[in-house]
């Protein structure tokens, strides 16, 4: 029988007598320690938020969704991989629902797999930090083979550039340096207001990330006018404030409720 | 059969994340193979938490910190994945809807034999005699949501058979039950009990029902087992039960009563309705017992009235039938009737949610319709069953102040409103808890303070007592009286007829989409044919005052007890019929 120690008295000085033993979920139905169960739950509420609309992404050629908002919540609540095949699996049910919401959609899935993992790294200590690394790496490349393939290659001026995307730069930013740790402990903290906070820097930067890689690979494809990154420059910030704004309030809501009702959590969950 | 027990919890003690306390405390009990055991407690004591053990989902699902040893056959349940527990130990909630997923009735019995990978040929054969048994064979091919409460709950119960387990766990499994079906539910329980040597652990406020059932009672409070016994010993002890905020069931309540008039001997007192009656043979000739009725005065127009309303769902069904019923402002009313009488569809109706397929709904003398529900919902207050369906804030206060938001109210007035619905429901010391941290008892009287908030005139509940013990119940039906003497009317739909004397004041009674009888509740609760037509059984108390004599109309345990006179000094009766010297 697993044990893991002598009990220990709670505040009114109950002491248990029996043997302590460890806690874990063991039954066969999980991914990476997540029940299947949590995953097709949040796969199911990533692709109903695929419905509804919130701007035009002249990019990408189609609306973007709600759901952009609630990719990263799914790799704070089940871990990045788990929360990545919830946010794959949902974007892709979504694509299919909700084509007006989908653009590319390999480059949807894509982006909202890439959202999860990243968020499941905005985690604090050294929690899996070999791919935040990896991450990391993709996220800096991402605005360089961009830039480079817009100035160099199109002719775009370096200073529209810059211009258009500092909302991402500032969210790769976040993603690349110890912030990285810090939003991960604000998000697991006790305290719902920092929660709240780290909810939102989060989803900033690890939408960031996503909209920046999608955007290269985006951009790489149909190479639009250089004349489109002046617009993006007033665009951008509002579509990301409203995604991370979705983050926030959707995942505070989330996770306290999840708090509150004492479900297991997953192994890899940083709430 | 092995002579081993088929459960063993040693020292088990359980905190849920984050809790402080535990929700079970160095728990210790044996559960022999067969056995139907009924555990009882107040809400809150741990009776939900001590089942889910059973079957790994405490501490596997839940996570916390797990003390002791849960065995069941022998397998930890700690160690055992949760699955494995599954096809030993079957489990039916408090509501079948959050467990029945497929879609159709078969395919709900088959889902988990299909997911231990039976042979398909073993699955038919199992699917076949587990709805056989529940009397659900000619609806396999149904959407299980088509089928009423009573047959969801069946159908779940089905599920959990045909997994020939070893033991079938039961959550409040009637609570949602009008009475008629409560009883087929326990018949099934014992019948299941006798042919396949299944046991049972339930856990519920149904004194009566499990009275007759039981062969064991424990009383859990405080996450602790403070008593454990025979249905007799238990329901007997009047200080335990109230220690326990417990009910017994209303036959023992009446003599208790008779014990405490001298008309008979204190001590073991019958807790089966058969027992009760068999005793009455040694008891004094009792009186008839017919109280004048009060007379209601009726205010002028009626605030809601249907005119020969009908409704026809699109599936064809029939639900309401020229259905006329005036509710007069100031009304206590209660509406009874079994599962599918119509009760829902009536209440759907008064709250606009519903339009007639013909006949039409009336507020103050002009038609409801007009009204939208936003409009309504400030004059018609309604408190729906299942609590979890209504509440989406992150903390209590917040819950109950929603409402309030579209009312652009000053911030003072919010917050006496919000203040006076908190103190109401006894919940001022949760102001700041996530409403899904509370028990399911707590959740409800959430749901009815934010109802409140919103001042209506008409206050709609719909079973509101259930899953509370006897102490929540009668905290909620005391503020529905508090309420309706301060003016409101009151509409209260409910299967717990035993707790609405000394509350409501008129009784509608409905079956196949009819109103069968509009009377006062006395007369209501001794019309024992049209209650028979709609599938009712009286209450304990009822039905003793008319075996004690055929003109009682005796509604309560103490209106009974005072139909007997003392007998003369110096001889008390035993309820077994014998004399004794006192």
């Amino acid at each position: 029988m697993p044990e893991i120690g002598a009990p220990s008295p709670s505040p009114s000085g109950f002491v248990p007598t029996g043997p302590e033993r460890r806690v874990e979920f063991i039954d066969s139905a999980s991914i990476a320690g997540a029940p299947v169960a949590y995953v097709i739950v949040l796969a199911a509420v990533v692709a109903v938020l695929s419905f509804i609309p919130f701007s035009i992404v002249l990019s990408g050629g189609s609306s973007f969704p709600m759901a952009q908002g609630v990719y990263p919540l799914t790799g704070w609540l089940l871990g990045p991989w788990a929360g990545a095949v919830a946010s794959g699996t949902g974007a892709l049910v979504g694509a299919f629902l909700a084509p007006h919401t989908a653009g590319l959609v390999w480059l949807s899935v894509g982006g909202a797999m890439l959202a999860a993992l990243c968020a499941g790294c905005l985690a604090p200590g050294r929690r899996h930090w070999r791919l935040g690394l990896l991450l990391s790496v993709v996220a800096l490349a991402a605005p360089v083979f961009y830039g480079d393939h817009a100035v160099n290659a199109n002719g775009v001026s370096l200073r529209a550039y810059l211009f258009a995307y500092p909302t991402h730069f500032l969210a790769i930013a976040l993603f690349v340096l110890p912030t990285r740790r810090w939003i991960g402990a604000l998000v697991s903290g006790a305290n719902l207001g920092r929660g709240a906070v780290g909810l939102f820097l989060g989803t900033w930067s690890a939408a960031g990330v996503m909209m920046m890689t999608e955007s290269a690979i985006s951009y790489y494809l149909f190479n639009w006018p250089g004349e489109l990154f002046y617009f993006f420059a007033g665009v951008v910030p509002v579509e990301h404030a409203i995604r991370s704004g979705i983050g926030m309030v959707v995942g505070s809501g989330v996770i306290a409720g999840l708090r509150a009702m004492a479900l297991v959590k997953p192994r890899g969950a940083v709430y | 059969m092995s002579d081993a027990p088929l459960v063993t919890l040693e020292k088990v003690s359980y905190f849920y994340p984050r809790a402080v306390e535990p929700a079970l405390r160095d728990v210790d009990l044996v559960i022999p193979r067969g056995q139907i055991l009924a555990l009882v407690g107040p809400t809150g004591a741990g009776k939900t938490t001590l089942c889910l053990t059973l079957n790994g989902v405490v501490p596997q699902f839940h996570g916390g910190r797990f003390f002791g040893a849960v065995r069941v056959g022998g397998d930890d349940t700690v160690e055992q994945p949760i699955h494995r527990l599954a096809a030993r130990v079957g489990m039916v909630f408090q509501d079948p809807d959050t467990q029945l997923v497929s879609a159709s009735v078969e395919n709900e019995v088959a889902f988990a034999l299909e997911n231990l990978g039976l042979p398909a040929a073993e699955i038919r054969a199992r699917v076949k005699s587990a709805l056989a048994a529940v009397r659900l064979a000619e609806f396999a091919h149904k959407h299980p949501h088509d089928l009423s409460g009573g047959q969801q709950q069946r159908l779940a119960f089905a599920a959990a058979l045909a997994l020939r387990p070893d033991l079938i766990v039961l959550d409040e499994p009637v609570s949602q039950l009008d009475p008629r079906s409560a009883s087929e539910l326990f018949a099934l329980v014992a019948e299941t009990n006798r042919s396949h040597g299944v046991a049972f652990v339930i856990t519920g406020h149904a004194a009566a029902e499990l009275a007759e059932t039981a062969h064991r009672v424990v009383v859990l409070l405080g996450g602790r087992i403070v008593a454990d016994g025979r249905p007799d010993e238990i329901y007997a002890d009047a200080g335990l039960l109230a220690r326990a905020n417990l009910r017994p069931p209303e036959v023992t309540s009446v003599f208790a009563h008779l014990a405490k008039r001298g008309v008979c001997a204190a001590g073991v007192a019958p807790v089966r309705l058969g027992d009760a009656i068999r005793a009455l043979a040694g008891l004094p000739r009792a009186r008839p017992y017919a109280p004048p009725e009060p007379d209601f005065a009726v205010n002028g127009l009626p605030i809601l009235a249907l005119r020969n309303v009908e409704h026809v769902y699109p599936d064809g069904t029939a639900a309401l039938r020229g259905v006329g019923l005036d509710l007069f402002r100031g009304d206590y009313a209660l509406i009874i009737g079994q599962n599918g009488a119509g009760k829902s569809t009536l209440l759907k109706h008064l709250l606009n949610l519903l339009r007639p397929t013909a006949g039409e709904v009336l507020i103050d003398g002009a038609p409801l319709a007009r009204q939208s529900v936003a409009e309504l919902a400030r004059r018609i207050g309604y408190v729906p069953q299942n609590p979890d369906r209504q509440i989406f804030n992150p903390t209590v206060e917040a819950e109950v102040g929603f409402s309030l938001v579209p009312l652009r109210l000053p911030p003072k007035e919010s917050a006496r409103r919000i203040d006076a619905a908190l103190r109401a429901l006894k919940l001022e010391a949760h102001r700041r808890v996530h409403p899904f941290a509370l028990s399911k008892g707590d959740r409800a009287r959430v749901v009815i303070a934010a109802v409140l908030v919103m001042e209506p005139e008409v206050l709609v509940f719909d079973e509101p007592t259930t899953g509370q013990d006897e102490a929540g119940s009668r905290a909620i039906l005391d503020l529905t009286r508090e309420l309706h003497a301060a003016g409101r009317t009151i509409v209260v739909v409910t299967h717990h007829l035993h707790l609405m004397p000394g509350y409501a004041r008129r009784a509608i009674v409905m079956g196949g989409g009819r109103v069968l009888l509009d009377a006062p509740l006395r007369e209501a609760y001794h019309a024992l044919e049209v209650l028979e037509s709609t599938h009712l059984a009286p209450t304990q108390a009822v039905a003793l005052a008319r075996a004690a004599h055929a003109d009682s109309r005796a509604l309560t345990p103490e209106e009974l007890a005072d139909s007997f006179d003392r007998p003369p000094e110096g001889l008390l009766v035993m309820p077994g019929g014998k004399e004794g010297a006192a």
